[in-house]
């Protein structure tokens, strides 16, 4: 399943997460192109969230059709290759200083669910990530907590409430 | 005895392995949240955090943090003197003494470290693999660790232990002696006549 979203502003990273949430509603059979009104949906879908105020950084999509499948698999892509080549590493730097782990930052707030999906199977190291990905909203989230499960709890809660999960 | 052939493979870099210069002593702790523990912990005994120090919440630090220069190769010697370890000359085995090693990539940033046991090899966790014990510190040491630099020394604790139990028996063994004397029979009579 894809959706042309060429015409489409990713706002906040989240149109194409809801496009498959949409997509699955519509029960829009696999292989269905679905063009996407996302004013309208985000008002049909969140009525008592007031959608516009949620809209921060606004960021054209330049590609002439991005899939929700191929930014997924970049992803795991990357995650399998930063495990595989830091698996002996044992410098915290390194670890976040790996290509593929800036590549996974620079995807932004576009990525931000696919790493909270990590974090959720207690799976990699996506604090620091999470924190460059998310920017001044994300600044704080787990400013001073110095225990992995609390961080974990903190960017999860963060996520559910930015509607990133 | 675990299977760790795995790590011959020319893909990791470890060119000094050989089947008889190395073993698996546990097993790998990439399935744990934050990896697990590191070599860094590990060299230091520890096993229930990791050690690096930034900001992390997955990163533990023994020592406060220098916020110019986190990972300098001092912070890492620092670190070890908070453990009661100092700074030595050489990996050169010393009975009852325990020595680590800091192993430094090309850049001279800290990359690793491994602890002596008392036998003379040398234990060292491999990031989120395995604890593997090697005869020696060049058996790690190529493109991903670099090269063992910096040495610290400190009294074995397995050494240790013992020498606390005699002085502990011998306390015991002269407080005893001193409340036999206070109430035996001959003491208490010759409280008496005087």
């Amino acid at each position: 399943m894809t959706c042309d979203i060429s015409n489409c502003e990713m706002i906040d990273g989240r149109p194409l997460i809801f496009a498959e949430e949409q997509a699955k509603r519509n029960q829009l059979p696999e292989g269905v192109v679905c063009q996407i009104d996302w004013g309208t949906f985000l008002r049909m879908n969140f009525p008592d969230k007031q959608p516009v105020a949620g809209i921060e950084g606004k960021q054209v999509l330049t590609g002439k059709t991005a899939t929700i499948d191929s930014v997924a698999e970049e992803f795991r892509s990357l995650v399998k290759q930063w495990k595989e080549e830091t698996f002996f590493i044992s410098s915290s730097t390194k670890l976040f200083h790996h290509p593929a782990y800036v590549r996974i930052m620079a995807m932004g707030t576009a990525g931000i669910p696919l790493v909270l999906g990590e974090l959720q199977k207690n799976s990699g190291r996506w604090f620091y990530a999470l924190k460059f990905m998310a920017g001044e909203k994300g600044k704080d989230v787990a400013a001073g907590i110095n225990n992995y499960e609390d961080a974990r709890a903190a960017w999860l809660e963060w996520g559910y409430k930015n509607n990133y999960i | 005895m675990r299977d760790c052939s795995w790590l011959f493979d020319k893909k990791w870099g470890f060119n000094n392995l050989r089947q008889n210069n190395f073993k698996c002593s546990s097993d790998r702790t990439d399935h744990l949240p934050c990896g697990g523990y590191n070599c860094i912990a590990w060299a230091a005994g520890k096993k229930d955090k990791w050690w690096w120090p930034s900001d992390d919440p997955c990163d533990f630090w023994p020592i406060p943090k220098d916020r110019k220069n986190p990972d300098s190769v001092e912070q890492f010697i620092k670190a070890f003197e908070s453990e009661g370890y100092c700074v030595c000359e050489n990996e050169r085995f010393e009975n009852g003494l325990e020595k680590v090693a800091i192993y430094l990539d090309k850049d001279g940033d800290p990359t690793h470290a491994a602890r002596q046991l008392p036998s003379g090899v040398w234990t060292s966790k491999m990031g989120k693999a395995e604890d593997i014990e090697h005869e020696t510190l060049r058996v790690v040491e190529g493109e991903i660790y670099g090269k063992a630099k910096h040495f610290l020394k400190r009294p074995n604790p397995l050494c240790q232990k013992p020498n606390q139990l005699k002085t502990l028996f011998s306390r015991l063994l002269g407080f005893l002696r001193t409340q036999l004397k206070r109430f035996s029979p001959t003491a208490k009579r010759n409280q008496t006549s005087s």
